[in-house]
């Protein structure tokens, strides 16, 4: 329970402030890299590649964490389209 | 959303996180003193170690306080965010309530065991019956965002 446990409320917080079609994608691209993740971590687990998933769904959860402050902050949410 | 939240299931949510707290104050009721009282911990000018490095000069009981303490960061973090998910599609309360207060009283045990006698199989049913409740809160979940 690391990194999800940061995306869970992300996604709550968009989801009652009015998530958008690209909020839905990126927590769509979240839940799949780690998906991808968790298989290649408990086959294979050549570090590489499993950093190079982590990495990208990272970004992922930035961006969401970004919009998020952005939802947040500012009082109009549609800011974000 | 077109619903509107139910906001019983809040209530072992809250109780849990109350419960969390309490083993807070547990763990460092007895893991200061026990720094205190140990020869090996210079505690005033300890820097950089963890938990794992205070483990191997502490009774192992004292350990436990905080085993349990990491522990309802765990699968509890899934309860919180499932908890307010159902709330807010309109289902905390009935069943998903009643589940979820089952789940919290669940770990209080768990927790309860784990300082105490921390008998693994005891814990490990415990543990094994408070995911069963979980996996039943998340297939409601699941049912209620994807029909």
């Amino acid at each position: 329970m690391e990194q999800p446990t940061v995306f869970y409320p992300a996604v709550i917080i968009l989801a009652l402030v009015g998530a958008s079609p690209t909020d839905v994608l990126l927590a769509w691209i979240y839940v799949g890299l780690r998906i991808i993740h968790s298989i290649w971590q408990s086959t294979v687990n050549k570090l590489p590649v499993r950093f190079m998933l982590f990495t990208l769904s990272s970004i992922a959860l930035t961006i969401l964490a970004i919009r998020v402050v952005i939802a947040t902050l500012f009082a109009d949410p549609a800011i974000l389209g | 959303m077109p619903v509107s939240i139910e906001t019983q299931i809040f209530q072992p949510v809250v109780a849990l996180m109350i419960w969390t707290m309490i083993m807070w104050v547990w763990m460092y009721a007895t893991r200061i003193p026990a720094m205190n009282k140990s020869q090996d911990i210079d505690t005033a000018n300890l820097t950089g170690t963890t938990g794992a490095g205070l483990r191997a000069k502490l009774p192992e009981k004292v350990s436990w306080k905080a085993d349990n303490y990491n522990h309802l960061h765990e699968a509890p973090t899934l309860f919180y965010a499932v908890a307010i998910l159902l709330a807010l599609i309109g289902q905390g309360d009935g069943m998903n309530a009643l589940l979820a207060w089952i789940y919290a009283g669940l770990r209080v045990i768990h927790s309860l065991v784990q300082v105490t006698a921390n008998r693994v199989l005891v814990r490990f049913v415990l543990f094994a019956l408070s995911s069963f409740v979980l996996m039943a809160l998340i297939f409601h979940a699941a049912i209620g965002v994807f029909h």
